[in-house]
């Protein structure tokens, strides 16, 4: 058999050899004395053709395009770095003037865990005021996940939006199949379950920006969420798994007061190749109706972007904090507590695969391009959730590794694909628009 | 008996080998010279049923030749053997003295025998662009990246106008007449393209033109649809817009032609496009004006009517994106040096952890001239030089197809080239000279890349 098979290789190369030369002509050099021999395609050698009877040669994908384009017709108008933001959802399909509606449609996820799914978003601004504008959003994923809104924005200064912006929002999301390992650094990853949120919402927030680096806001969320039973048939329900220990389990209802400060220098909100982005945000979450989960939250997030020698290398550097204060009596309901693990920080873990009273985490990314619209990233992360301060430890801390590509265009990166590698498992993932 | 086998086995081998000597001597009596007179036309020009209209874009082209053809082309075995021997694949569509005949894709110039300085001038023009008096505005322009309209002159000829962006007045326009002239002087079918100047009291909105909206829904064109566009674009300093007018071509668009196969529903097209000379040497022309976005898209089959008979033409269109110029902005860094999305060199970038960087990407070129854009003859290496999107065509070039290309571009004296700048009408003379320099620059880089000596 290994001898037939040889003889086939052999046989095989010597006549791919052959017809490499066969296909070949040299070509000599031309003088008006010596004429290399008659190349010219005589077309009466060729078999008499019909519209549309004979086959295209070395052209096999060529029905793909012609099929996508009919599809992609009404994107003709913009390259591909807005055609793809279009695509992706991440600005209009045109630009369009203070007065004309825009719509978005974006294919993307509405939370780590939903799935694909499509969002369309409709801005109308409104016909008598350009500093008055309305949006109405609603996406839907493969796991029926689902997020609605409606937005009433205005800017009380009459400058578009320029500097400041009051949103009155309503919101109602829902959550099928989020998942669920237990509290504290130790949770252990054989508990794995399943339970399903809903939240509903209005909020009214005032945010300014007095300068270019700065922003600032504020507001008030009067906010409902409960907990069901997970819609994942591959796992058990968290109810069942932790019966009757998990704070929040029949539902809250809370009034938070928000304080939010954002400092950014660079292309930190843009294309993140340099500059630094330092972001605080403070939350009262007033418990209602009478259940003991009022407490006070913490959140910050502070990112370098460190060019090497030139912007096509950069380190980029991140810490998060995130702590929860509950009052004197109360507790933080378990899907409200911080959290590790996912595509975002301690990557190569599940997604929430820590969840605790407080978080504490770093990343460190190196990235380089490897063209104009592709790149390459390694990373490491590392953090853990606590309780206490007894259990911030270093022995406790949690680190997982790896590596990826982006591809980007010339003002975002649109779409992650990267492993990473913890003690547990190693995870492949991919994700729509940029890191840190 | 086991040396019996061993001889049998051994017989078996010989043979096999013999066989393919075989095919190769048969290969290379069927090549064999055969003197002939050149033929000058290869008619393509036989009456054909009208083919279908197809669509091209972007999208197809970007993803056809980032991922399917780069990815194709590396699994390409035959490809790669015929590489290692140097024994390319050679063109087609070549007479015996290595030249190409006229057809429908690639008529023989200024190569064959030197236009004059007034032809070079006049370039694919019947007329000087659109005629005096009011214009109708016929409908927006829903097509590429630079704001326009379509209008009607009083001759009843229609055009299509494009405007310079604002940071950059002049560039797109003057690159894409500078363009137009060479690449007609060099062969190719090509618009007729005119820098044109109107004041905006001479456009009125035809009762019929439409234009899409916010939606891309066709709606009414109303004067503010207008004065939008013309609010976008650069103006004159008297108050008056400088546009490129590119006149409708005559016949019927079928779209674009792929640099690949033939086209299906034209029996005329037998020729695989990978195998013509006139399109694997557009590398080259493509190389000296910096034609980085040359793609399906900016192509257009025309059914045209001619002499009693009915066939396609090919043409070349869209060259904002020549010179300096990328349509609505001065070149990037990397055109002319990389692909968009070039995966041969994102692979020495990975495993190199993108600590080796090239100069063209330290050291930029500057933008000199806002009227030109980002463009010079430094560091241009014709044999480099890469498009926006791998081109099977452009992959195939050969020696010769370089050669044949090369002496085309080094037919054309400076005389000839300051004359086709001279129709871009810059008004910094420097930057028309600094053009035109550079321009000369690179026919020279060319010519010693591939010529070396001979010429």
């Amino acid at each position: 058999m290994y001898r037939i098979i040889s003889r086939l290789l052999l046989a095989f190369t010597l006549v791919a050899s052959s017809a490499a030369f066969c296909d070949s002509n040299e070509s000599p050099e031309i003088t008006q004395d010596k004429l290399p021999h008659q190349r010219i395609v005589d077309r009466s050698q060729f078999p008499p053709r019909t519209g549309g009877m004979s086959g295209t040669l070395r052209a096999p994908f060529r029905w793909l395009g012609e099929k996508s384009e009919a599809g992609m017709a009404s994107f003709e108008e913009h390259r591909i770095r807005e055609r793809i933001s279009v695509i992706l959802g991440e600005s209009s399909l045109s630009g369009g003037g203070a007065y004309s509606p825009r719509y978005k449609l974006a294919f993307g996820k509405t939370s780590e865990q939903s799935g694909f799914g499509i969002k369309g978003n409709l801005i109308s601004p409104s016909t008598l005021n350009p500093n008055v504008k309305m949006q109405t959003t609603a996406a839907i994923t493969t796991k029926n996940y689902l997020s609605t809104g409606v937005a009433f924005l205005a800017d009380p200064t009459g400058q578009q939006f320029r500097r400041v912006e009051l949103s009155i929002t309503g919101r109602y999301r829902t959550f099928p199949e989020e998942d669920f390992f237990g509290i504290g650094p130790f949770s252990d990853r054989r508990n794995r379950s399943s339970f399903a949120l809903q939240d509903r919402g209005v909020a009214a927030i005032l945010a300014f920006s007095p300068s270019s680096h700065w922003s600032a806001g504020g507001g008030i969320d009067a906010s409902s969420q409960s907990v069901g039973n997970g819609h994942n048939d591959d796992l058990p329900n968290t109810l069942q798994i932790f019966p009757g220990t998990l704070p929040g389990v029949g539902g809250v209802q809370y009034l938070t007061l928000l304080a939010f400060m954002q400092f950014a220098r660079g292309d930190a909100l843009t294309t993140a190749r340099s500059g630094a982005l330092a972001k605080a945000d403070l939350r009262w979450n007033r418990s209602l109706g009478g259940g003991p989960f009022s407490y006070m939250q913490y959140d910050i997030d502070v990112r370098g972007y460190i060019p090497l020698a030139t912007k096509r290398r950069i380190l980029a550097l991140r810490l998060l904090a995130n702590f929860n204060a509950p009052e004197q009596g109360n507790v933080v309901p378990f899907f409200r507590l911080a959290e590790l693990g996912g595509g975002e920080i301690l990557r190569g873990y599940n997604v929430r695969r820590f969840s605790g009273q407080n978080a504490i985490a770093g990343s460190v990314e190196y990235r380089w391009d490897l063209a104009e619209y592709l790149g390459a990233f390694v990373f490491g992360d590392a953090g853990q959730v606590y309780d206490s301060w007894e259990q911030l430890q270093f022995g406790n801390l949690r680190g997982t590794c790896g590596g990826g590509i982006e591809f980007k265009s010339k003002k975002q990166t649109f779409l992650r694909i990267f492993a990473g590698r913890s003690g547990e498992a190693t995870r492949l993932m991919v994700r729509l628009g940029r890191g840190f | 008996m086991q040396d019996n086998r061993h001889f049998r086995r051994r017989l078996q081998y010989v043979l096999l080998v013999l066989i393919c000597i075989a095919c190769f001597d048969v290969a290379g009596q069927q090549a064999s010279p055969k003197p002939q007179e050149p033929l000058w036309i290869d008619f393509d020009l036989e009456n054909i049923p009208e083919p279908k209209a197809r669509a091209a874009g972007y999208i197809y082209d970007f993803a056809y030749g980032t991922f399917f053809l780069q990815i194709r082309e590396a699994f390409d075995v035959p490809r790669h053997a015929r590489q290692i021997t140097h024994h390319p694949k050679e063109a087609l569509n070549v007479n015996s003295v290595d030249e190409v005949p006229n057809s429908s894709w690639f008529v023989n110039r200024n190569g064959r025998s030197r236009m004059t300085v007034e032809e070079i001038r006049w370039g694919p023009n019947q007329t000087s662009g659109p005629a005096p008096g009011k214009l109708k505005v016929i409908r927006g322009k829903n097509e590429g990246i630079s704001p326009g309209f379509w209008i009607k002159d009083s001759r009843g000829d229609i055009y299509i106008l494009k405007f310079d962006p604002k940071n950059y007045p002049e560039m797109a326009s003057a690159a894409e007449v500078i363009s137009t002239k060479l690449l007609f002087a060099i062969g190719y079918n090509v618009p007729q393209n005119t820098i044109f100047r109107f004041r905006s009291e001479d456009l009125e909105i035809d009762a019929k033109a439409t234009v899409r909206d916010q939606l891309n829904r066709k709606k009414k064109m109303e004067r503010t649809d207008l004065d939008g566009i013309l609010d976008k674009v650069a103006r004159q300093s008297d108050g008056s817009f400088r546009a490129l007018a590119s006149k409708l071509l005559s016949g019927k668009p079928k779209g674009g032609f792929h640099f690949e196969g033939v086209r299906k529903d034209d029996p005329n097209d037998i020729i695989p496009h990978e195998d013509r000379r006139d399109l694997r040497g557009l590398r080259v022309f493509a190389s000296w004006i910096d034609h980085n976005d040359l793609r399906v898209g900016n192509t257009l089959d025309m059914y045209v009517a001619e002499n009693g008979r009915k066939f396609l033409r090919h043409y070349l269109l869209d060259f904002g994106s020549t010179l300096g110029s990328e349509t609505d902005q001065a070149n990037e860094s990397f055109v002319g040096h990389e692909h968009q999305m070039d995966l041969g060199e994102a692979r020495k970038q990975l495993v190199t952890f993108g600590i080796k960087q090239p100069s063209w990407r330290s050291h930029p070129e500057p933008v000199r001239y806002s009227s030109i854009g980002r463009w010079s003859a430094n560091g241009f290496d014709p044999r480099t030089w890469k498009q926006n999107f791998p081109l099977t065509a452009f992959d195939n070039l050969t020696d010769s197809d370089a050669r044949w290309a090369a002496r085309i571009v080094n037919s054309f004296s400076d005389e000839q080239i300051a004359a086709a700048v001279f129709c871009g009408e810059l008004s910094d003379p420097e930057a028309a000279k600094y053009l035109t320099r550079e321009l000369t620059l690179r026919r020279n880089a060319i010519r010693d890349a591939f010529l070396g000596s001979q010429e």
